[in-house]
């Protein structure tokens, strides 16, 4: 299957070719709406996968527009300071480049995502929904 | 029925170890290794029955203290491997109180210098933090020991009542 562009590594995917059990480990699926760009974020959020997520959040900055940012984790099994320091910058990015009403994250409020989130305080600072419809449907949040 | 594939034989495998009094793991300075030690712990604490919350919240603080080894210890900050590192040891073990209370302690040793991170400087410095952050709200007790040969880090879970029987 060819990956799509966010999917690439930011060293060009060299070792993902050489050792594709690593790709496995997390999928992000971007999907393009008129109102919004949906990352779907599916696995392990950890040292090894972030900077593929961070990659993926950069395209999607790069070709948002006014539209919203939504960031799916539903369905991420695992969430580890490499991920939460991920979703951070992403935050200072929207924050600087674009506007912190844009970037919208979607989590399970259960274990085990939430938790890690909690722990450092992102929760104080990311726009948090429990599913992507909501955090579609969301106005203006200022 | 016995096993009929190589895979079929490595879970019957695992799961015969699975149930061991230890847990040891002598892992690779390589960015995959977290994510064996976090399927390996699950597996080791589920077998000895430990709650899922806990189970979660170790398998939390074991990943922040083997990556704190692999990218502070040894310098490793992009996806990558280095095969001439000493390798990063974990090893478990469950202790049984005098109440009958158990709890698991693991300790996590590598042979690296301890080196700042590479972009401590950066906008993102501040969230740099979070791996000690999440150690110290997972379990009962952070020890780490830091010398000129390497840093050991121990972890003390929370105790837990003893299994039913």
């Amino acid at each position: 299957m060819k990956p799509a562009s966010d999917e690439r590594t930011p060293d060009g995917g060299e070792y993902l070719a050489a050792r594709p059990d690593r790709e496995q480990l997390l999928s992000v699926r971007s999907t393009d709406r008129d109102d919004a760009v949906v990352l779907t974020v599916e696995g392990d959020v950890d040292g090894l996968t972030a900077p593929r997520l961070g990659t993926a959040l950069a395209s999607a900055f790069n070709r948002l527009g006014g539209r919203l940012l939504v960031v799916d984790l539903s369905r991420v099994v695992f969430l580890g300071s490499s991920g939460l320091r991920t979703l951070h910058e992403s935050a200072l990015v929207a924050a600087r480049e674009h506007d912190l009403d844009q970037l919208r994250i979607v989590v399970d409020h259960t274990r085990p995502v939430i938790r890690p989130i909690e722990i450092v305080g992102l929760d104080q600072v990311l726009a948090l929904f429990n599913t992507v419809s909501d955090a579609l449907a969301a106005g203006d949040l200022r | 029925m016995p096993p009929s594939s190589d895979q079929d034989r490595r879970l019957e495998h695992d799961r015969s170890r699975a149930a061991e009094a230890t847990l040891q793991l002598v892992l690779d300075v390589d960015w995959v290794s977290p994510s064996i030690a976090r399927d390996r712990l699950r597996r080791w604490l589920t077998a000895h029955r430990w709650s899922p919350a806990h189970v979660d919240d170790l398998v939390l603080a074991l990943n922040e203290a083997v990556s704190n080894s692999i990218e502070h210890g040894h310098g490793l900050t992009a996806p990558t491997r280095d095969d001439s590192a000493q390798p990063v040891e974990v090893h478990g073990r469950v202790v049984t109180e005098s109440d009958g209370a158990r709890h698991v302690e693991l300790t996590v040793r590598d042979r690296g210098s301890w080196r700042a991170p590479a972009d401590a400087h950066s906008s993102a410095g501040s969230s740099r933090g979070h791996g000690v952050t999440i150690m110290r709200a997972c379990v009962e007790e952070v020890t780490v020991d830091r010398t000129d040969d390497g840093t050991t880090v121990v972890l003390r879970s929370r105790s837990v009542p003893p299994p039913l029987t």
